[in-house]
């Protein structure tokens, strides 16, 4: 039981992680604190739901294209109401970003309505039996996903020329435009790929949750916190950041009590930042 | 002296505001008192001090559970729960507080929106204490000797007296050296510590001061609606807390009591708009930090002359052309 509590943790914990990864981007890129990033992830989950359930296209066509659509909103978001407000007041920032998470939640709310919906569960709901292990298939295919996405997201930001830039914005973005980077652009893909990353977060979580348009905030909530036991810049410390989360709410659930779930995980998460106050794995700037 | 006439022309309409006002409106104008108390009390330790705070609605919930529980399970009179539900809010300040020296930024945002929501999630579990969801009801309005604040007139004076108070309080706190002291450590930490200033007693003292004043708001919000629960009290309320001090304008306390009073009647203006409010709500936010990102007080500088509107938002949405400029705002 405890190793199938841990698995459904992980997997949970993977998904928060790729919220939080794609916060921590754009924290580290843009120095925005970006609010919306739950929503994010519930816009996905509801194209991927739009394309799929209503309108009959087939998976393996929606899942891209609400990813990809996710993407295009985290671009535009950035292009529009971003951009001429970076580099004022963090306080206006933040307040930019929590005002559109309530326009993108609101918005969700006008256009699908307040009603939860079922996603068909695309992960598969066999279980495999290993040596008296019940593993889920859909927890494994989350887990195999989150490693795909890590290796390849490492192998973008050492290897190409994208993410050297995007390495480069984070560290200085006055020396990056003097190397001829142009840093607005770069900020915007970036946008780009963390709002796709919240959207793959959503898709793959449509089948486990329900579809609602109140999602976001929770998520926000849980992957902040995430990023900031990481050390709030640091992608592996958000990485085991979410995982920690995903794993203590399972098994606090499971052996504690349900009710005070919250109450445990945050409070473990209190003691862990009084202990270490610059998170796991300190990010200097 | 120019300031002084206004001063006296606010009050004395804020005074005459029942005789002026129809019933709804006036209960309206009750809670816009209570939350510009919240609000002044999220602004003392944001605006002044530069801790950011995500967790007032913990603070909040605890003071108005806490009178209200003293009030109807043991019958104590409403003036003796109101100090003790502040001196109670300020011990949990206290615990909030004293991790608060360690951590800065993000880090503090975190653990005040973990107080929060264990605030929410305790005051749903534990039934024995707060009656659970269910929560709880006929809690008394406060009375003075044999005579109980009934209408919403009346309470609205009580409410208008503590806001004066802490207003007050607030006035020669900011203006004295404590509020110096405040300013400083906002602006520089190693800097105030350099001129003898005790950062860390300041930081602490600061939050817990905000969070008696929060329970203090909390208590008046019980009594006057009469029945809790849960529902309240949750990080929406510490948001919408947020917005209202960042619109009315941060650090400043005439930008608190606007920004609750236009936060919290813009709902009534926009009842047109039914179910698409909080779609225009959001879209107000994000619209007012673009082109007044110093809140609605910075209008009143617009007046004088004063750019008060980020010279690269006008430039990207084309109402002043001609010039270019670089991503810092300098002309190039």
């Amino acid at each position: 039981m405890l190793s199938q509590l841990i698995l459904f943790g992980v997997s949970m914990g993977c998904l928060y992680a790729l919220i939080a990864i794609g916060f921590v981007m754009i924290w580290n890129t843009a120095a925005v604190v970006n609010f919306a990033q739950g929503e994010f992830a519930m816009f996905g989950m509801f194209l991927a739901y739009t394309a799929h359930v209503m309108w009959g296209v087939p998976l393996w066509l929606s899942l891209p294209l609400a990813v990809g659509g996710t993407a295009g909103l985290g671009y535009f978001t950035e292009r529009g109401l971003i951009r001429p407000i970076l580099g004022s007041d963090p306080l206006s920032v933040i307040m930019v970003t929590i005002g559109l998470q309530i326009l993108f939640s609101n918005g969700a709310r006008v256009i699908w309505g307040t009603q939860p919906f079922h996603f068909p569960n695309f992960l598969g709901s066999n279980v495999w039996r290993i040596a008296g292990l019940l593993l889920s298939y859909q927890s494994i295919a989350i887990i195999i996903i989150m490693i795909t996405i890590a290796v390849l997201l490492h192998i973008l930001s050492q290897k190409t020329r994208f993410g050297k830039k995007l390495r480069a914005v984070a560290q200085d973005r006055e020396i990056a435009s003097l190397m001829g980077i142009k840093v607005d652009q770069t900020i915007a893909y970036g946008f780009a790929l963390s709002a796709g990353l919240a959207g793959v977060a959503g898709v793959l979580m449509a089948p486990i949750i329900f579809v609602s348009a109140d999602i976001g905030l929770p998520l926000l909530v849980k992957s902040f916190i995430a990023a900031v036991i990481g050390g709030f810049g640091s992608y592996p410390g958000a990485l085991i950041g979410g995982i920690l989360i995903g794993v203590m709410d399972n098994l606090i659930g499971f052996y504690i009590s349900t009710d005070y779930r919250d109450v445990m995980t945050f409070l473990i998460l209190i003691l862990i930042l009084l202990a270490r106050p610059e998170g796991l794995f300190p990010h200097h700037r | 002296m120019y300031k002084r006439i206004t001063l006296l022309l606010i009050s004395a309409v804020l005074i005459a505001l029942p005789w002026l006002l129809p019933p709804y409106p006036m209960q309206l104008m009750v809670f816009v008192g209570v939350f510009a108390i919240l609000t002044l009390s999220l602004n003392l330790i944001v605006g002044y001090v530069g801790m950011i705070s995500l967790g007032h609605a913990g603070f909040f919930l605890v003071g108005a559970y806490t009178s209200a529980l003293l009030t109807v399970d043991f019958g104590v009179s409403f003036w003796l729960t109101l100090p003790v539900a502040a001196i109670l809010t300020a011990i949990f300040g206290l615990c909030v507080g004293f991790p608060a020296l360690k951590l800065s930024g993000h880090f503090l945002a975190v653990i005040t929106i973990a107080f929060g929501l264990i605030m929410h999630v305790l005051s749903v579990n534990l039934e024995w204490l707060t009656n659970g969801i269910s929560g709880i009801s006929n809690i008394p309005r406060p009375s003075f000797f044999s005579y109980v604040l009934r209408t919403d007139a009346e309470y609205y004076y009580l409410v208008l007296a503590v806001l004066a108070l802490v207003v007050m309080v607030f006035y020669q706190l900011i203006e004295s050296g404590v509020g110096r002291a405040l300013k400083a450590v906002r602006e520089d930490e190693t800097g105030a510590a350099c001129m003898g200033i005790n950062v860390n007693r300041v930081k602490v003292v600061s939050f817990v001061v905000s969070a008696a004043i929060a329970g203090i708001a909390g208590v008046l919000y019980a009594h006057y609606v009469r029945y809790l629960n849960p529902d309240s009290f949750t990080i929406d309320i510490s948001i919408r807390v947020f917005i209202m001090m960042i619109i009315g304008g941060i650090g400043s306390i005439s930008g608190s009591l606007i920004g609750a009073f236009a936060v919290y009647t813009l709902p009534e203006a926009l009842r047109f708009l039914n179910e698409y409010y909080y779609l225009v709500f959001g879209a107000l936010v994000v619209a007012m930090m673009l082109f007044l990102p110093g809140g609605l007080v910075s209008v009143s500088a617009a007046f004088q002359g004063k750019t008060i509107v980020h010279p690269r938002v006008l430039l990207w949405f084309s109402l002043k052309g001609g010039r270019k400029e670089d991503r810092h705002g300098r002309n190039t």
